[in-house]
């Protein structure tokens, strides 16, 4: 009698666990980009030769709030999956994952499976010295017709932030192309000669002067110290297309 | 009338001190006041900075033009192609100039900002922007054979971060070695005003504080003066085209009082005010960063190196001698 008793008692106990399990589990919804991001933050720079290391839609403003950053999907319609990369400035942090991308084009919040891991120690960084995008890729290696799209932390203004590792190149100019063929300048400006280790570059651009600013083509111009000069292509989704 | 026996008593108390200090006693106090009260009236020393190394890549943001001029023998400009003899490039105030020693063993050098260059004693150019040159001893026709020994005077970053090689296939420009000596300069007052000048005391003498390898791959990027200013460098560094190794042999000194040196591994934690310069400690305070290692002289450094308190202790080793011989001969 005391057995069948303990036995009902245990299936309960077990019910209520996967009532539980159910309860809290954080569903994917239609309206985020969710996905497995790997961070780490640790106490050695990561440091990485790529150009490219960030694209910011709105004007860097206040401190990273992980928990409302936001991406743009401008590319939904051909992939379903995207890589998030995201660093700071000072390469201590770095985050990396495949993320699914909603059905419909927009801007949506980035949500990690679980919970961000560093979200207090991110959070002393000022926006101007994060980085990320998403990558139209599932392997995070970035091919010529990879599209890029930019992170977001809600700034509601049409300024687009370009994060450049130049490695102190004398000269780094971007510009964008967007559809219609015209071309838009941003200006750059290199980072003040403290040790930048992800990126030492940041270029601005207004996208209210972009005739159509859904998708463009970046153009990455550097001078560098010794070489020819570099030109780096990168096809960006700007906007989401409707 | 009171009052006056107090002053009375107090007379006699002091005498009695001053007796028992004749007769050795209290002499270890006596010895340790004076010790303290040279410590704290010590003035931080000014320091001297020296390093030699070899590196390969200098930026130096030129503080005096006239003396930040470079003479190549021969180069070949990258931007238009150009083989250029004996040339003068004179770089504007507050430009960069960049030495770049590549590993096949090329030197680039190149300016960022305005600069003027005179070519073969010809007109000269003025660039407003850039201007790269490189002297590649593999170039047949456009390179030079002759050692070249070229100014590192302005404010000096040595060595470049580490990072991985690039889809160009660019690798970091690194400090190869380096070793780093700080001479201080013997202290010249005591409590600011006694002057240490003349008799066994010597004036402007340098000694040497501390000496130590820098490992390689750092980046040296900052001489400050105690309001955290830049300060200036002054050296050489020299090219050889015959040589295999790749990396430029540098010396140069900076009458600096910190070093701030960011090691392959360095430090992780709050922004180290002392190694920043003022300008660049309000930018970086808003996020953590890492760290510089900072390189200064230090007090123990000053107490046993300064030859001049070095003279003052055996005055006061001599004197405590001398006060504990009559103590003890007076007790006999």
């Amino acid at each position: 009698m005391q057995q069948i008793k303990n036995k009902r008692l245990t299936i309960l106990a077990a019910l209520l666990y996967l009532f539980y399990v159910m309860l809290t589990a954080v569903k994917p919804k239609a309206e985020e980009i969710y996905g497995q991001i790997q961070e780490q933050f640790t106490d050695y720079s990561n440091v990485s030769g790529t150009t490219l290391v960030g694209l910011q839609l709105g004007a860097p403003e206040g401190k990273v709030n992980l928990s409302k950053i936001s991406g743009v999907v401008g590319f939904s319609n051909t992939y379903k999956k995207a890589c998030y990369i995201a660093s700071t400035q000072d390469g201590l942090y770095t985050a990396e994952g495949i993320v699914n991308l909603p059905p419909q084009n927009g801007i949506f919040p980035i949500v990690p499976e679980g919970a961000w891991r560093h979200l207090s120690k991110v959070k002393a960084y000022s926006q101007l010295n994060f980085a990320g995008f998403l990558m139209s890729s599932e392997s995070c290696f970035a091919d010529s017709d990879t599209e890029f799209a930019p992170i977001s932390f809600g700034a509601e203004s049409s300024i687009l932030t370009i994060s450049v590792n130049s490695r102190r190149a004398l000269r780094v100019h971007a510009s964008i192309t967007d559809t219609d063929g015209d071309t838009v300048s941003a200006s750059c400006l290199q980072a003040p000669p403290i040790r930048s280790v992800a990126f030492d570059t940041i270029c601005t651009l207004d996208l209210v002067k972009v005739q159509a600013p859904q998708r463009g083509r970046l153009k990455i111009e550097i001078i560098p110290r010794i070489g020819p000069p570099l030109n780096e292509f990168y096809h960006v989704t700007l906007f989401p297309q409707g | 009338m009171r009052r006056l026996k107090k002053f009375g008593h107090r007379l006699v108390t002091v005498s009695r001190s001053l007796k028992d200090i004749m007769r050795g006693r209290y002499f270890s106090l006596t010895l340790l006041l004076i010790i303290v009260f040279l410590v704290i009236s010590i003035p931080s020393p000014r320091t001297m900075i020296s390093i030699k190394g070899v590196t390969e890549t200098v930026a130096i943001r030129v503080s005096n033009p006239f003396s930040a001029t470079v003479k190549l023998p021969v180069a070949r400009d990258m931007d238009t192609g150009r083989c250029l003899e004996d040339i003068l490039l004179s770089p504007k105030l507050d430009s960069t100039v960049y030495y770049d020693f590549t590993r096949t063993g090329a030197l680039a050098v190149s300016v960022d900002g305005p600069s003027s260059l005179r070519v073969d004693m010809g007109a000269v150019v003025a660039y407003e922007n850039y201007i790269r040159l490189i002297i590649d001893p593999s170039d047949a026709e456009c390179g030079a054979s002759e050692p070249i020994r070229m100014p590192l005077n302005g404010h000096l970053q040595i060595g470049d971060q580490l990072f991985n090689q690039t889809a160009q296939g660019e690798t970091p420009r690194v400090l190869k070695s380096g070793e780093v000596s700080v001479f201080g300069r013997s202290s010249q007052r005591i409590m600011y005003i006694v002057p240490m000048i003349g008799g066994p005391f010597e004036a402007n003498s340098l000694y040497l504080a501390s000496q130590f390898s820098i490992p390689a791959g750092s980046q040296i990027s900052y001489a400050l003066d105690r309001q955290r200013n830049f300060v200036p460098w002054w050296g050489f560094i020299d090219f050889d085209p015959n040589t295999q190794q790749s990396g430029g042999v540098m010396n140069a000194a900076t009458n600096a009082d910190a070093l701030a040196v960011f090691a392959p591994t360095p430090m992780v934690g709050d922004v180290s005010k002392h190694c920043l310069p003022a300008e660049l400690s309000l930018s970086v305070r808003s996020a953590p960063s890492l760290s510089p290692d900072c390189f200064s002289i230090d007090l123990a450094a000053q107490l046993a190196g300064d030859p001049n308190l070095r003279k003052i202790y055996i005055f006061l080793l001599t004197g405590a001698a001398l006060v504990t011989f009559i103590g003890y001969w007076r007790l006999k």
